[in-house]
């Protein structure tokens, strides 16, 4: 595919996209697919990049997607899309690392270059959804869905009930609670796979990372010079959450974006494809928590779930 | 914060109670007593010809006050600062304590600092006058005088500068210079030291008479035990390192003679000249002593007993800390003494008794090992914020491995995150012009945070055991920030990562990862094409290419914190290494380790 061309709607590049890549290109921006037949339609949010599967295939995170996306609210009002990171994603991965900022870049990655190679990128995006997980947090209401942040674990070889996380947001979004609900996932997803221990490394300085990861019960130790080494227990299962209502709000959701299908459709907060389409993909590396609690609580929540514990897994 | 820290209690420790220095005191006050009481007495010496030739209390003071009137007559006001940049010679003390008579700041500047440092050093500090020790530094000065401001001339100090102070003084009277020294006070501020920190320009730690005069008083408290009437201090590290400046500041105080080293490189030679009961030092030269030592038993065919000589010494040392009476071992020690020890001991000029130790972590076996030999290394911890000391190994109540209890009047505490926060008469008020870093620098209830991770034993011995700072401390006690250095050299495009180490180790190193895409570019604008990749990153002009960027790089930090070395990495750091974490985080130290034979021969 040539890397060259151009969106014939936007004027941004077009970048090859599917897994192998090469059969089809679409536009990160407007996430409109131009070639190998494409007539610049928008590409299904959910369907595979591989396989153009969508919903039930076993061997595509597709049917992660609609299992796991869930629409919270933050503190502010915001509302986010937090889904699990596709292949596809990784351009916009790519993007986002570069518009980080140096400070943020280090925060993530302690010594960081300033764009992501070709080989770091597959490492990052090529997930098997178990012993490496990620999801990335979407905003919709812009004309383009916008991936600002993005959690991901990786389990320990040598212990397999170990796993790392990294979190990462967008400058201008941290401290906003972004972090809090992309770490949650990640603990919800862990829990179910086995995992039952969250280490992190975290320079001290990234104090928003510290608060975030270092919860009550969590062992802070200092590892080398400025990085401190943060080890959260978590719990055995998932059991509340998500809680019956929270769990048909998803159901509905996801129920409606495949109704939309292809054209639009859906309502007005998911046009476009904006939930979560493989294009909208998440942003980088970067770093930083984003320590408050805001955004845990879901509309559903606040209106159902009065006095049952919030949150099922401590991460 | 939520709770960080699984510990069960909080920790804290408090060293003993002290009374507070009267507000009228201030550092002059031992000079002057000195030179009152015994004014015969040698408080000074330094190198002339073959000998250490005395400077007696009388004439050190009379020093002091002619230069101090020349300070005067050259315009310098209480409250005003006056740069000094020298090695450590007798003229530094000198030159000190003068602006300190005259109601003075001294702000001290490295001797190897860069033309931006010294630069940003007087003007931050708005020092009004410079005193530099050679042409050189001069030149440095001039090139940096027009962003100045506030600094109206310079004496070169090597070109009599301090000379053509004094005959400045000489029209003075010295009423004019006792009634600014009878203006002086506790809480007047005496000096303003730069440290750098992570990020950002250096910041000036303000340090008062208090800070300091306290420190010495609490240090002194800690060690008298051991100190007699002819202590003979041996200086050889730079003074404007705050915890040489308290060693000298201890020695005017108890009267020791303090005698200067010419330079490192005549260290050698000079320590049996002088014959020092007592010295300070960074962990570095306790290593380089034994290092040598070894070696050269080794090469004599005396490595097998010098190996047992080390075993018993650390035998005979615990067993004596712990007060156990080990008669077999006690033998042995006496055997060894005279082979080995003695040895050693001839290397110090063979009164050495006990050493201060600073700057780094020293090895707990090291510190038994010279115990044995008859040097009893007191090893503390404090930072330049501290003035600096805030715990130390007392004379009676010591223990390897730590950095011993708190001082007199100085509390510690653990925080939840494990960080040390302390208090007491010797910690600073702040940041000179930065008010921001300084509030940062103190947590709500007026705690200062150190930046360091510690705990405290059951005995109220502090152990350090991690840092929060992004920070690599080299072996001389310099901190060097990487990240800063590490941003400009990957600003190089052929530079795609850059690792910079040093951490414990003599100096400072970069490990740097070549981008390949540029590195092809590179081999064809070179004619370089058909050369591999090997032995591309063997080249020559390679080397010379990267070698600019890490000149470039060093331009903003001083010799101490240069890049010496650096070495290209033959292939991407990996996970399977550990370089990196499975989401790919650097570790640093790994990174260090797997290269250290790189390292170790740079480090020769």
């Amino acid at each position: 595919m040539d890397d060259g061309r151009t969106c014939p709607a936007c004027g941004s590049g077009l970048q090859p996209a599917g897994h192998p890549p090469g059969d089809r290109a679409v536009c990160p921006r407007c996430g409109r697919c131009w070639e190998a037949g494409g007539d610049g339609a928008v590409v299904d949010p959910l369907a595979c990049p591989g396989c153009e599967r969508r919903g039930t295939c076993e061997s595509c995170p597709t049917w992660l997607v609609e299992e796991r996306s869930r629409r919270e609210v933050l503190a502010d009002g915001q509302q986010v899309l937090i889904r699990p990171l596709l292949y596809g994603d990784r351009f916009e991965l790519a993007a986002g690392f570069s518009d980080l900022s140096p400070r943020s870049r280090r925060h993530r990655f302690f010594a960081a270059p300033d764009e992501l190679d070709p080989d770091e990128l597959e490492y990052l995006t090529n997930l098997d959804y178990r012993d490496h997980f990620a999801c990335a947090a979407v905003l919709e209401d812009g004309p383009v869905p916008k991936g600002v942040g993005v959690g991901r674990y990786l389990r320990e070889e040598d212990d397999p009930t170990v796993a790392e996380v990294a979190v990462t947001v967008m400058d201008a979004y941290q401290r906003r609670g972004i972090g809090t609900l992309l770490t949650r996932m990640l603990g919800e997803v862990a829990v179910e796979n086995g995992i039952r221990t969250f280490v992190s490394y975290v320079q001290w300085e990234n104090a928003a990372a510290v608060e975030l990861l270092a919860e009550e019960g969590s062992r802070v130790t200092p590892a080398e010079p400025g990085v401190a080494r943060i080890e959260v227990r978590l719990p055995a299962r998932v059991t509340e959450v998500p809680d019956s209502y929270l769990h048909r709000l998803i159901k509905a959701y996801v129920a409606r974006v495949r109704a939309f299908g292809r054209r639009d459709g859906g309502d007005g907060s998911a046009r476009d494809g904006g939930d979560g389409s493989a294009r909208d993909g998440s942003s980088g590396g970067g770093s930083s928590g984003d320590g408050s609690r805001a955004g845990q609580v879901t509309p559903s929540e606040r209106s159902s779930d009065r006095g049952r514990p919030r949150r099922t897994t401590r991460t | 914060m939520t709770t960080l820290h699984a510990r069960p209690t909080q920790q804290s420790a408090t060293g003993p109670e002290m009374a507070p220095l009267p507000a009228s005191a201030h550092l002059l006050d031992p000079v002057i007593r000195w030179a009152e009481r015994e004014p015969g007495r040698a408080v000074a010496a330094y190198r002339e010809g073959d000998a250490f030739v005395d400077v007696t209390a009388e004439d050190f003071y009379g020093r002091v006050r002619a230069l101090a009137k020349g300070l005067i007559a050259s315009g310098v006001e209480p409250g005003d600062r006056v740069g000094l940049m020298s090695h450590s010679r007798l003229e530094w003390l000198v030159v000190d304590y003068a602006i300190l008579a005259v109601g003075g700041v001294t702000v001290p500047v490295y001797e190897t600092s860069s033309p931006d440092q010294v630069q940003w050093i007087l003007s931050d500090s708005g020092a009004v006058l410079a005193l530099v020790e050679t042409p050189a530094m001069r030149a440095i000065y001039d090139e940096v005088h027009a962003s100045a401001t506030a600094c109206r001339e310079a004496f070169v100090i090597d070109e009599g500068g301090l000379d053509e102070l004094m005959a400045r003084g000489g029209a003075v009277d010295d009423v004019v210079l006792d009634e600014r020294i009878a203006g002086l006070g506790a809480d007047q501020l005496a000096t303003i030291v730069y440290t750098s920190g992570t990020t950002g320009r250096p910041k000036g730690c303000m340090q008062t008479h208090r800070n300091l005069r306290t420190n010495v008083a609490q240090n002194l408290d800690a060690v008298q035990s051991m100190l007699g009437d002819d202590e003979v201090c041996l200086l050889f590290l730079p003074l404007a390192h705050t915890l040489t400046k308290l060693i000298a500041l201890v020695c005017v105080e108890w009267g020791a003679k303090l005698a200067f080293a010419t330079d490192l490189p005549h260290l050698q030679e000079e320590l049996p000249l002088a014959q020092p009961t007592l010295i300070v030092a960074v962990p570095r030269v306790f290593e380089k002593v034994f290092n040598a030592a070894q070696h050269k038993a080794n090469a004599e065919g005396h490595g097998k007993i010098f190996d047992k000589a080390e075993d018993v010494a650390i035998r005979w040392s615990k067993a004596k800390v712990a007060g156990q009476r080990r008669p077999i071992v006690g033998v042995e020690h006496a055997a060894f003494d005279r082979l080995v020890y003695g040895k050693l001991q001839a290397a110090f000029g063979g009164r050495l008794r006990f050493a201060f130790s600073g700057g780094g972590p020293l090895g707990e076996r090291l510190t038994h090992f010279f115990h044995a030999i008859g040097v009893k290394i007191f090893e503390g911890y404090g930072l330049t914020e501290t003035s600096p000391t805030l715990t130390l190994n007392r004379a009676d109540a010591w223990k390897p491995g730590t950095v011993g209890r708190p001082l007199a009047g100085t509390s510690i505490r653990i925080a939840d995150d494990g960080e040390i926060l302390a208090s007491g008469p010797q910690v600073f008020s702040g940041y000179w012009n930065a008010e921001a870093a300084t509030a940062e620098t103190f947590e709500s209830e007026g705690w200062f945070r150190t930046g360091d991770i510690g705990e405290i034993d059951d005995e109220d011995y502090l152990r350090i055991t991690g840092r929060k700072k992004e920070l690599i401390v080299t072996a001389a006690g310099k901190n060097v920030a990487p990240a800063p250095l590490e941003d400009q050299l990957r600003a190089h495009p052929l530079i795609s990562q850059a690792i910079v180490v040093g951490d414990q180790r003599p100096f400072v190193a970069a490990m740097i990862a070549v981008d390949e895409e540029a590195l092809d570019e590179w081999a064809t604008d070179h004619g370089l094409d058909d050369v591999d990749r090997a032995e591309l990153l063997g080249h020559e002009q390679l080397r010379a290419e990267l070698q600019s960027a890490v000149d470039h790089a060093n331009r903003s930090v001083s010799k101490a914190e240069s890049i010496r070395e650096f070495a290209i990495l033959p292939r991407d750091l990996t996970i399977e290494s550990g370089e990196l974490t499975p989401t790919l985080k650097v570790r640093r130290a790994v990174v260090a380790k797997a290269y250290d034979s790189v390292v170790e021969d740079l480090y020769g």
